[in-house]
């Protein structure tokens, strides 16, 4: 018998994996974790994603993180197991805002009602950074969105047609992906989708001009600090709005840097760097 | 009505072209209503070729045969048009005809040549040019291996007894694909046409996405995130006489050949898209990983095996890459060999997505 081949991960925003609301039939006979389909029609059974740590809860036996991305939360549950004692270890030592990116299968719950909570279980817990989560809004931005516009041109046609879809240029898994919306979401609202997305990539721009202004103030008070009093927050004040900063923002990233133990205060309204 | 290969189309019905059998290769099937043969190949006229598939065809047709075809039909198929014969078709052999061919060939970006169509036109640009000489019937001949790039990715060109020259953009029309090792090559020969053509932009990074990456091409980028790196890689010991890997101190068939180190990796990338098997050598990861030739000198070394494997881990796992290099095909399919693996940052990690978004404008 052929070895089956490794089922790579699916790259989906929280709002994909949320809206999910129809799960494959298990093939009889066959053991596991069934495919779920999204509503752009994605196959999944393995994920891959990248976001921030806004909750966890760790127990003896499993550890709960709640992971954002830039759109919402996804549920991560990490089972102490035999096989990848690893997992749980990584998962307890994560600190709560840490960017992480995780692999693992999806696993599903129907209530009496018909409601699907979707929970990840991971095989692979990996710290991150800010260019990592970028990348991987990216990534599902872009896969996501040509999935869009493969579900609009089959949408067009009289009869869903896989291999005119492939003439235009789709691949066979956009295509398939089509073919699925099509046969389990017809009413689902893609403009909806499509817009979450987006506002997705403008949260992602928005943190790196932030990251990048905070470094402003911290590089302003790093080479304007008397080495005894300090720098004065008027001036740090007065070099923001040269930036068209105003004084509001500025105390946000004081605070923030403060936070962060990067700056503290030497005395009333003055700072220095560590 | 008697008609040519240029004037076929989809809507052609109850006409006749005389053509000359150009190629005809057979093709065994295995279906599940038993086997059979079919027969496929290159047809054309003077005013051009066309590829054609024969569910059914005399046995006695050769290549070369002048025949008359009637009541064939015409489809597209794999974006070209395909003359197919079948057994309502008329195939009247004409062995006393001669005719002149007119030699047509589809242009191809260099990312989608595939060897369904041997014969090819390629634009693109001539690139490090080396000369080999060889003797044939007693006479010193020259070839030019060179490489010939344009804005999808470059592929090698082999040149017999001809000259092009390097950082120039030239039209070969009629040069014949092939593969060798997983990887695709070109070769112009005596028919080949080549003519200087203007240049174009070429890109900084043509990444892909690696479900897009199913036939080779040379000189591409992928982006991803490693989720597998092979145990067996990283620092490794080979015989200098064979390459082979050993794992002993001495190579079993050259035991007197002097032992080097060397860097190799194997893991599996994903982007989203799909997953790929990718391998990288010695430069490709000393670059990574900050080593000199001298670190691997087998008498002095700078480095340990647990040192190199750790140090491939932190730098190739869990962080978004950018790798540089060939999609070739292997016996369990597409794979990619680097030769340049870089960590992005925000300023890569920009022209990267600048470059996967030229689709979608």
């Amino acid at each position: 018998m052929m070895p089956k081949k490794r089922e790579s991960s699916k790259w989906i925003s929280s709002r994909e994996l949320k809206d999910t609301t129809f799960i494959e039939e298990m093939p009889e006979g066959e053991r596991g974790k069934p495919f779920v389909v999204t509503p752009l029609g994605t196959r999944v059974k393995r994920i891959l994603i990248c976001g921030v740590v806004t909750a966890k809860s760790t127990e003896e036996t499993y550890t709960k993180l709640t992971v954002a991305d830039n759109i919402g939360p996804f549920y991560v549950t990490v089972f102490n197991s035999e096989y990848q004692p690893e997992t749980k270890e990584i998962a307890d030592s994560i600190e709560l805002n840490s960017i992480v990116t995780i692999m693992g299968r999806v696993n599903t719950f129907k209530t009496d009602d018909g409601t699907i909570y979707i929970n990840i279980n991971p095989e692979k817990v990996m710290l991150s950074d800010a260019v990592m989560m970028k990348y991987w809004t990216g990534r599902c931005q872009r896969i996501a969105t040509r999935k869009i516009l493969a579900i609009g041109e089959m949408s067009k046609l009289d009869s869903p047609d896989k291999a005119k879809i492939l003439a235009m240029g789709y691949s066979e898994e956009e295509a398939e992906c089509a073919m699925r919306h099509l046969e389990h979401y017809k009413s689902y609202n893609l403009q909806g989708m499509l817009e979450a997305i987006k506002s997705a990539s403008i949260v992602s721009e928005a943190q790196g001009a932030d990251a990048s202004l905070k470094d402003e103030v911290y590089s302003f008070i790093k080479s304007h600090a008397d080495p005894q009093k300090g720098c004065k927050y008027e001036d740090i004040v007065a070099h923001m709005k040269g930036k068209n900063i105003d004084q509001a923002e500025t105390d946000e990233f004081l605070n923030l840097l403060g936070s962060e133990g990067e700056i503290y205060e030497v005395a009333l309204k003055r700072y220095k760097a560590v | 009505m008697t008609t040519s290969v240029d004037k076929l189309n989809e809507q052609t019905k109850n006409e006749t072209v005389v053509v000359k059998i150009l190629s005809l290769r057979e093709k065994e099937t295995k279906t599940e209503k038993g086997e059979g043969v079919y027969h496929f190949g290159m047809l054309g006229d003077a005013s051009g070729t066309l590829p054609f598939t024969a569910w059914s065809i005399p046995a006695t047709i050769r290549a070369g045969d002048v025949v008359e075809l009637k009541n064939f039909s015409v489809k597209t198929y794999n974006d070209s048009l395909r003359l197919y014969i079948d057994s309502r078709t008329d195939v009247v052999l004409r062995p006393d005809d001669k005719l002149d061919v007119k030699r047509v060939y589809r242009d191809y970006k260099i990312k989608n040549l595939n060897l369904r169509d041997v014969f090819v036109s390629v634009s693109g640009l001539i690139k490090d040019p080396i000369d080999k000489t060889y003797e044939k019937d007693g006479l010193e001949k020259t070839v030019t291996h060179c490489t010939l790039e344009d804005d999808t990715g470059s592929i090698r060109l082999s040149l017999f007894d001809r000259k092009l020259a390097p950082g120039r953009y030239y039209k070969i029309d009629g040069a014949k694909l092939s593969e060798y090792k997983g990887r695709y090559r070109l070769t112009a020969g005596d028919k080949t046409q080549i003519v200087e053509v203007n240049g174009f932009h070429l890109p900084e990074i043509r990444a892909y996405d690696l479900n897009e990456l199913q036939t080779p091409v040379d000189s591409v980028s992928i982006s991803g995130v490693v989720v597998f790196l092979g145990e067996k890689g990283g620092l490794i010991s080979r015989c200098s006489e064979c390459r082979k890997t050993v794992d002993d101190i001495r190579c079993p068939d050259h035991p007197e050949a002097k032992i080097i180190l060397d860097l190799y990796a194997y893991f599996t990338i994903e982007d989203g898209t799909g997953d790929m098997q990718c391998n990288a050598g010695r430069a490709a990861l000393m670059e990574l990983l900050g080593l000199k030739d001298e670190d691997l000198n087998i008498e002095k070394p700078k480095t340990s095996k647990a040192e190199v494997t750790r140090q491939l881990t932190e730098k190739l796992m869990s962080i978004p890459l950018l790798l540089d290099g060939d999609a070739v095909l292997g016996t369990n399919g597409p794979s990619f060999r680097a030769r340049m693996i870089r960590r992005m940052d925000d300023a890569l990690l920009k022209k990267v997505m600048e470059s996967y978004e030229v689709d979608l404008q």
